[in-house]
């Protein structure tokens, strides 16, 4: 991290003009970092040889609010390809199966920019043997083409589906899903993936629980649910809720917990959490504070899993409710 | 209109070129656009336009246009002018 820290301070002047006096951390609370909003206000880009540039990552932001714009790169890209489906694989098999998205096909063809949403979806990719888009129109869940979801239902005995937690809950979870397509998916294997965070989902007083219980229970043995959380600033490092509850910490990024107040570190208590991985080149998006509370836990999960991990407890109030965080 | 009308308007809507860019003998390395995002979009382009979905490892193969309609040719679907 001190090496990385110190490339982006090399390589990108707006990172350097905040970091400039930096020179090396001895404890993970030293190293520099940036608040998420800072995303929003300015564009960050590293410029060194064999850094190729590519498309920029927007987040979703919510109505009236400003977009997160990460500059992304090949070779990031590659490596925060390989952590989303390395740290998923610990929950879904790799099962070779379609990946169905809640979104539309259009969504790819954006200039330049890609959303947070497609990102995410196309994080899923290497579980999947190929990929489908299932909405006609992208941000209307209920422009939903049973016609394609009926056709790779009959053809496949596993379905891998991946939605906005909202847009998974109008799509296929409080509708009214066709006859025929009930009949189908009572006899598949459905792994549902979601992200994105419940606060649309608010005013429905839909909790996680009879969200699960929902989407299960038009599926076939062996269904699952699994809700991540991730944000664009740390595009390729994904938090999965665990069986326990809990969200692990992969062994190539960090958590850190501060006071909200005075930004001093916290152990074992309720704070804002900071979010660090080594994997962006493109940018210095390495080590974020998010505006998201925590708290660490220490000792093992019982789900079996080893390493640091955390709970997921919120947002700071009167936080603005961005669209990429999952809380 | 014939398979190789549509694939040129679906290359073109997916990799942002002007009809007077595109040309069917075009390679990836030519093409700003034609990045990891790009390919995913081409291979559900493809499946959405002509009902046949690369495989992961044809995906990878695809070096430029004429290999699109080389492996979209092995699946009976013609490119004859």
């Amino acid at each position: 991290m001190n090496e990385l820290s110190r490339a982006h301070i090399g390589n990108c002047a707006p990172y350097a003009a905040i970091w400039s006096g930096f020179e090396g951390a001895n404890r993970l609370e030293e190293l520099p970092w940036l608040h998420v909003g800072v995303f929003k206000q300015m564009d960050f880009r590293t410029t060194s040889a064999g850094i190729h540039h590519e498309r920029v990552l927007n987040s979703s932001a919510t109505s009236g609010s400003v977009a997160s714009r990460i500059a992304l790169d090949r070779a990031s890209s590659e490596l925060q390809a390989a952590s989303s489906a390395a740290i998923l694989s610990d929950f879904l098999d790799e099962t070779a199966r379609p990946l169905l998205v809640l979104d539309s096909s259009r969504s790819l063809i954006a200039r330049g920019t890609v959303s947070a949403r497609i990102a995410a979806a196309l994080s899923l990719r290497p579980l999947a043997s190929d990929i489908h888009f299932l909405l006609a129109e992208a941000e209307n869940p209920s422009s939903l083409d049973w016609t394609v979801l009926d056709r790779l239902l009959d053809s496949h005995e596993e379905l891998l589906v991946y939605g906005f937690t909202w847009m998974l809950w109008l799509a296929l979870g409080d509708c009214d899903i066709p006859e025929a397509t009930l009949e189908r998916l009572s006899s598949r294997r459905i792994r549902f993936v979601h992200s994105g965070g419940w606060k649309k989902l608010k005013a429905r007083t839909i909790g996680p629980e009879a969200f699960n219980t929902q989407l299960l229970s038009h599926c076939g043995p062996g269904s699952t649910v699994t809700d991540y959380y991730g944000l664009v600033e740390q595009v390729g490092v994904i938090y999965p809720l665990c069986e326990a509850g809990f969200r692990h910490v992969p062994r190539w990024a960090n958590v850190l917990v501060r006071d909200a107040w005075t930004l001093n570190p916290l152990v074992g208590e309720t704070g804002l959490l900071q979010l660090m991985n080594t994997l962006p080149r493109g940018a210095p998006y390495q080590n974020v504070l998010t505006e998201d509370l925590g708290r660490i836990e220490p000792g093992t999960c019982p789900c079996g899993r080893s390493g640091a991990r955390f709970v997921l407890e919120g947002r700071v109030p009167q936080a603005e409710l961005r669209g990429c965080a999952n809380v | 209109m014939t398979n190789r009308e549509k694939l040129q308007d679906l290359l073109q809507d997916i990799l942002l070129l002007d009809p007077s860019e595109f040309r069917f003998d075009l390679m990836r390395d030519d093409v700003q656009m034609w990045d990891s995002l790009a390919v995913v979009a081409i291979a559900v382009g493809v499946d959405e336009t002509f009902g046949y979905h690369f495989t992961p490892e044809e995906a990878m193969t695809i070096k430029g246009v004429p290999d699109i309609m080389a492996l979209l040719e092995t699946k009976s679907i013609s490119f004859a002018e």
